[in-house]
Order: structure tokens, then C-alpha cells, then sequence
């Protein structure tokens, strides 16, 4: 294991440079800056769904053929982001990889936020929201139960599995930090907030003991989530006749997919939030080459699932098929295609280079070009799978209106005005894992010497 | 020098019992053949990637798998060669290779014989090519990387060129992830089984235990999947290639693959019980008969007489 952190830092630096990001908050503006750009933008969420409430699922430009826009464009785009997240906490915890140490708390909190944007769009979508939990199985006067073989009904179970297990994963793995920020906090109303969050927690070799089982049990079920939940929503394309839409990589494609977008959205805050904090010291330039790395893997498994499902589809020999991938390539939505194809894989080729892996803009512009390619490859997938159906006689296209944008921005507002309250109140960096990493070095150094 | 013998001897034995069916035109004989074949390249092929893996991300498990895997990939020319009866066979096993077969759009083009056959070739051709790179001393790490890149095309279409083709009207698209999968855990089991009978700290085992489960993880998942999708549209053309496989005695099988290649490895690599030498090599000598079980149960209820 090579050493991440540099030898100049100690347990009482950590603590006090993670800490005094929270107790003596380093850049007020530029927090209440960003926070009032979120706050507008949360503004037009609270809009576009409250006129959505007034008139209607017809003020979005969903018709028949087209049932499936931009609100399940977005949901497949923000949940997939936040598998990045449980993947770095959770598989990285269980396999031992110390590198996590930096990145977990605030990946796991994007994770939560990111699901709670997902899974409004599809209650949004119902028509008449009010009645959401008719998809639950709860015994009712009409004895009606919900279809059990339909992936809608599967993913009501998982989001809500994934939503309550993410939040429990990132606050049982914050309870050691809000004790310290219990303890080093001077103001009362602060030191009682910490201090019931933090559950009398108080640092004994039992305590430490009984939360390390809980911590790692919690570990494996969200990590066996990320796959089923993303798998059941491939399912929710794989599992109808259509075609562009049926076709048996989407489960994994998918998975991995969400995994590409999760980590260059996880490299873009790592990369704001070193710089706002200061962080460089926690967050170094290997923690960045490594997400890199990630970054061009799962790039590549996402080229590998465009070439099988192209593949497939040419060597079917099915007209419908046929017309599905040439309608993508050169149809009416032909730039999501182009566009994915380029930010997808051809852009992030340039992560073989050492050079540009530790160039921060250079991350940050690569990243970037990923997350807003993953989202264009599921506009893709979902409205050039709808467009042009079976029947001639029913092709209709799908223009998007102001109203969809303004949820999807809405819910980039949202998750925004969540992460800075986090970022603000909340300990920002795993403070106790850095110190067991700290302290894991020490004992190499000392085999060493 | 023996097991070198052993292993000549064998192979010459398998080449002409293999041209023998082929001549003869005996679809049953060659397609267990086949089936056989596949079965068994799946551990050079498997180590192939598992090697290429190992110089990427690195891991302890390396020094106990090492050896063998290289020793494992050296086979890669055997298996080559062994192909050439599925080769000049190729109308007794596929219906497509028959005079008077015509399919639609790119099944009439990727289904020509020269262009099956040269496609072999070109797979192990740059399968041993990789090899040759890889087993030179020293480490490769962009070898190893652009090999993946490159082996996972060539794996994925291997898969579907010698088994998915047997039905031409059958098509999935994670067919070829799922082979790849196949071929990792075939690999694995037989080489963790072998690896085990020499004396092994415990973590060493334990790091063993924890490849085979995310091996049969993987295999489980992929395939599930690929049956899940299809069950669910139930198109005549993609669910005729299960029920063929679910007829008579051979609806044991999946139960079997369900049963003994995946939950009852998974409890006992979870469980206390993968930290017992005994129970471990069990569970890949297990592994690897499924393995080869289930490469029979793909090629030969799929076979046109």
C-alpha cells in the first residue's frame, strides 16, 4: 500500500481541519453565495411542481408514442449517481481499500440526496401524486394489490430499500465524528443537537465493537442494492417488447453505467470541495488519479455495452431493431447519440495519460463531459425507443417543455441545497477513518524502520 | 514432465476422436465435443483474464494463483488446435453452415463460413499473442490493459460464435458478458482447487474464498439476468432456447446450476466454513464440475440432429 496522506498530518490536524470547517465556517460568502443560486434554483422546482399540481401532467410534452420523458430521463440519470456513491463507501469498505477514507462521507451523503431527486420524479409522473402509496401492498377496501411482475412495482420496493439503507449507511458512519463535533463545539444549542445525534456515543472498546458490526452488515446490504436497484430499472426498459428498449445487457450495462455517471459527479464535488475548503492535504492529487482511473474503467464497460447492444441488434436482422439503431444514429435525436458517444468514451481516452489525471481542470471538464453524456444516453435510450413505435400510423416525437426543464433544474436545485447544508453543518470528511488510516501508516513506517 | 505428456497425449487422443465425429457427421458425438472443448479452454482463456486482471489491480492472491495461471494460459495453443475438428465439422453442428440456409439482414453476413472460421483464428490468434506478451518477465501493465479492452470483444464474440450461433434464430446481447463469466469462474475453480493442495496460510485461503464468491456472484447475476429479460417479454424466438433446455432430463440441470453452482457455494463461502482447506477445495471441485456440466447443457439439447 503506498502512502496517501502526507506524513506532516496528525490526528490533531485532522480533527481540527475538519472540525473548523463546520465551528468557524472558512468561506461564508462564497457558501451564501452558491447557497442563494441553489435556493432560486429549489425556487423553480417548488414552481414547475406546483403548477404541475394545478394543471396537470399535460403542461410536460409527453404524448402517445412518447409516455417517458425528461422525468424518467432524470430518474435513471440521478439514481445511477448515486450507486458511485454506495460503491465507493460500501464495496470499497468491504474490500479493505484505505483510499475511500476521503471521498466516503460526502459520496454517501451525495448518494442519499441524489436517490431523494430520483424518487420524485416518478411520483411527480403519477398524475395524481396524492394517491403514491396505491403502489404499496397494503391491504384496502378495494382488495386491490399491486402487479407483482411488473418492474414498476419492484422499484417502489427498491428505492425505498435504497433510500432508507443509504441514509442509515451514512448516519451510522457519521455517529464517531458527531461526537467529536459534539465535544469541540463552545455553543450549547450546538453541543445539544451534536450530542442527541451522536447517541451518548462516548468512544469505549464496546461501543467501537458493536458499531463496527453494524457498520460493515449495513455495508453488504447496500452494496447488494446497487446492483438490484439498478438492475430493476433496466428491467423497466429490458422487460417490455420494445424495441431499442429489450435486450438483455441492460441490466449490467446499466449498473455500470450508473456507476461511470456516479463516479464523475463524485470527482466534481471532490474537486469543489477541496478547493473551498482547502482540502488538499485530505483530498490529495492520488485520490483524483485514482477516481480517474475508475473513471476511464467504467467508461470503457460503457463503450463495451454501446458496442454489444449495437451488435445485437445489427446481427438480429429485425426491422424494427434496425430502424431503432438508425433512428439513433441519424434520426431526429441523433445529437444525444453523437453527443454521449463523444463525452462517453471518445473525451475520457485521455485519461490513459498520467498528466491529465492529476491536471484538476482538466478532471473537472472530463467529469463533467461524462455526467452530462450519461445524461444525454438516457434521453436517448428512453425517447428514441418511443418515438417511432411499431406502427407508422402512431410516430409522434417528443418536444420537451419549459416545465420539464424547470423540474430537472429544480432537482439540481434540491440536491444542491442539500449538500451545502451538509457541507455546512455536518463533518464534511470521515475525521475517524483518516486517523485509522494515519495510524495504519505509523505501524508501516515503524515495520519499515 | 509427465503432466506435459499426459497432457500431448490427451490432446492427440481428443484431436482425432474429434475428427472422427466430424467425418463422420455425427452431430451428438461432435457437439459433446464441442461442448467438452469449450468446457475445458474455458481455463486457459479464464486464467488469460484473471492474469490480466491481477497485473491491473494487483492483490496477495497473485502469489498463490500466479504460476498456475501462467502455467494455465501456455495451453492456449492446445486449445487452438483442438478447434480444428469444430471447424471442418461445422455443418454437422450448425444449422447455418447447411446449404439452403439464408438468414435476415446481419445474421446472412456474420453467418458465412469463411468468416467463422477466419474469426476463430483471429480470436486465438490475438489471445495468444496477449499471452506470449504477458508471460514475458516483468511486469505489463499496458499490456495488460489494452489485452482487456481487446479481450473482452473477442471473448464476448467467441461465445456467441461457438455456442449462441448453434440456434440461429436465438439472440441476447449479454450473451458474451455472461460467457466471459463462465470462463473466469471454470477457471478459477478448477486452478483454486489445484492451488489448494499444496499447504496455504489461512488469509491466503480466505482471499481464494473471496475470488470464487464474487466469481459465482457475477456468473449468478448475469445469468439470472439474461433469463429474467427474457421471461419477462416471452418471445417465441428467445424462449425456445430455455425450454429446449428445460425438456425432459435436462430440466435438472438449471435446478442443478441454480442449486450447486451458485446457493449452496454461496453459503458456504460466506459461512465459517470457508476457513476449512477440506471444505474449500470441495466447493471449487463442485464449481468446476458445474462448470463443465453446464457448457454440455448449452451445446447439446440445442443441437439439430
Amino acid at each position: 500500500m503506498s502512502r496517501l496522506l502526507s506524513s506532516e498530518e496528525t490526528y490533531e490536524t485532522v480533527t481540527q481541519q475538519v472540525t473548523d470547517i463546520t465551528l468557524h465556517p472558512p468561506a461564508r460568502r462564497r457558501w451564501w453565495m452558491l447557497m442563494a443560486l441553489s435556493l432560486l434554483m429549489l425556487g423553480i422546482f417548488f414552481l414547475s411542481t406546483g403548477w404541475l399540481f394545478i394543471a396537470g401532467v399535460g403542461i410536460w410534452g409527453l404524448n402517445v408514442p412518447v409516455n417517458w420523458g425528461l422525468d424518467i430521463v432524470n430518474t435513471v440519470w440521478w439514481v445511477g449517481i448515486g450507486h458511485a456513491g454506495t460503491m465507493i463507501s460500501a464495496l470499497l469498505l468491504v474490500m479493505g481499500q484505505q483510499w475511500r477514507n476521503s471521498l466516503n462521507r460526502f459520496a454517501e451523503a451525495m448518494t442519499l440526496f441524489a436517490a431523494i431527486c430520483a424518487a420524485l420524479f416518478p411520483i411527480l409522473h403519477l398524475g395524481k401524486p396524492e394517491l403514491f402509496y396505491w403502489m404499496f401492498p397494503y391491504p384496502n377496501t378495494m382488495d386491490l394489490w399491486p402487479q407483482f411482475r411488473s418492474p414498476l412495482v419492484w422499484d417502489v420496493f427498491s428505492f425505498t430499500a435504497y433510500i432508507t439503507v443509504s441514509f442509515l449507511f451514512w448516519y451510522v458512519g457519521m455517529i464517531p465524528d458527531l461526537a467529536t463535533m459534539r465535544d469541540k463545539t463552545t455553543k450549547p444549542l450546538a453541543r445539544a443537537i451534536y450530542g442527541r445525534l451522536a447517541l451518548g456515543w462516548r468512544g469505549t472498546a464496546q461501543h467501537w465493537e458493536r458499531w463496527r458490526q453494524a457498520y460493515v452488515a449495513i455495508a453488504l446490504i447496500t452494496f447488494h442494492l446497487v446492483v438490484t436497484v439498478h438492475s430493476g430499472v433496466a428491467m423497466l426498459f429490458a422487460g417490455g417488447p420494445v424495441p431499442g428498449w429489450h435486450t438483455t445487457i441492460f441490466p449490467p450495462f446499466f449498473v455500470q453505467g450508473a456507476v461511470f455517471s456516479g463516479v464523475a459527479v463524485v470527482i466534481l464535488l471532490a474537486v469543489v470541495l477541496r478547493h473551498a475548503f482547502h482540502l488538499g492535504n485530505l483530498l490529495t492529487l492520488k485520490h483524483l488519479d485514482i477516481l480517474a482511473k475508475l473513471l476511464l474503467a467504467t467508461g470503457l464497460l460503457t463503450a463495451y455495452g454501446y458496442l454489444a447492444d449495437a451488435f445485437h441488434a445489427w446481427y438480429s436482422g429485425d426491422i424494427h431493431e434496425m430502424q431503432t439503431l438508425h433512428d439513433r444514429l441519424f434520426g431526429r435525436y441523433a445529437w444525444s447519440a453523437w453527443g454521449s458517444l463523444f463525452l462517453n468514451i471518445v473525451l475520457i481516452q485521455l485519461l490513459w495519460f498520467r498528466r491529465i489525471r492529476r491536471s484538476v481542470p482538466m478532471l473537472f471538464v472530463i467529469a463533467l463531459g461524462a455526467a452530462v453524456g450519461m445524461w444525454l444516453e438516457r434521453y436517448l435510450l428512453i425517447v428514441t425507443g418511443l418515438y417511432r413505435d411499431f406502427l407508422p400510423s402512431s410516430w409522434h416525437g417528443y418536444e420537451t417543455t419549459i416545465w420539464e426543464w424547470g423540474l430537472f433544474i429544480g432537482s439540481i436545485g434540491l440536491f444542491a441545497v442539500l449538500f451545502l447544508l451538509f457541507a455546512r453543518f455536518l463533518p464534511l470528511v470521515s475525521m475517524f477513518e483518516l486517523k485509522e488510516e494515519l495510524a495504519a501508516e505509523r505501524r508501516m513506517k515503524g515495520d519499515e524502520e | 514432465m509427465t503432466l506435459r505428456m499426459a497432457i500431448a497425449g490427451g490432446g492427440l487422443a481428443a484431436f482425432l476422436l474429434g475428427m472422427a465425429a466430424a467425418l463422420a457427421g455425427s452431430a451428438f458425438w461432435l457437439g459433446l465435443y464441442l461442448a467438452l472443448l469449450v468446457g475445458l479452454t474455458a481455463v486457459p482463456l479464464g486464467a488469460l483474464a484473471l492474469l490480466m486482471i491481477h497485473q491491473l489491480a494487483g492483490g496477495e492472491w497473485g502469489r498463490n494463483l500466479g504460476p498456475l495461471l501462467r502455467g494455465a494460459t501456455r495451453l492456449l495453443p492446445l486449445a487452438a488446435l483442438l478447434f480444428v475438428p469444430v471447424l471442418v465439422g461445422l455443418e454437422v453442428l450448425y444449422p447455418w453452415a447447411r446449404p439452403g440456409w439464408e438468414g435476415p439482414g446481419g445474421k446472412g453476413v456474420w453467418l458465412q463460413d469463411w468468416f467463422f472460421i477466419a474469426r476463430s483464428v483471429v480470436y486465438f490468434a490475438s489471445w495468444i499473442l496477449t499471452a506470449w506478451l504477458l508471460l514475458r518477465p516483468g511486469r505489463h501493465p499496458v499490456v495488460a490493459g489494452l489485452g482487456m479492452a481487446a479481450y473482452t470483444i473477442t471473448a464476448s464474440l467467441a461465445g456467441v460464435d461457438w455456442l449462441m450461433t448453434l440456434e440461429p434464430e436465438f439472440n441476447s446481447s449479454v450473451f458474451g458478458l455472461l460467457f466471459m463469466s463462465q470462463l473466469v469462474l471454470g477457471a478459477l475453480a478448477l486452478l483454486v482447487a489445484v492451488a489448494l493442495r499444496s499447504p496455504m496460510a489461512l488469509p491466503a485461503r480466505k482471499t481464494l474464498a473471496s475470488l470464487l464468491l464474487a466469481a459465482v456472484l457475477l456468473w449468478g447475476y448475469l445469468a439470472f439476468m439474461q433469463y429474467l429479460v427474457i421471461w419477462s417479454v416471452d418471445l417465441p424466438h428467445e424462449v425456445s432456447w430455455y425450454l429446449q433446455r428445460s425438456e425432459g432430463v435436462w430440466a435438472l440441470i438449471p435446478w442443478g446450476l441454480v442449486l450447486l453452482q451458485f446457493l449452496l457455494p454461496l453459503i458456504l463461502l460466506l459461512s465459517w466454513a470457508r476457513s476449512s482447506r477440506r471444505i474449500l477445495a470441495g466447493v471449487a471441485v463442485l464449481l468446476f464440475a458445474m462448470h463443465m456440466l453446464e457448457a454440455g447443457w448449452m451445446v447439446l439439447p440445442g443441437l439439430r440432429l
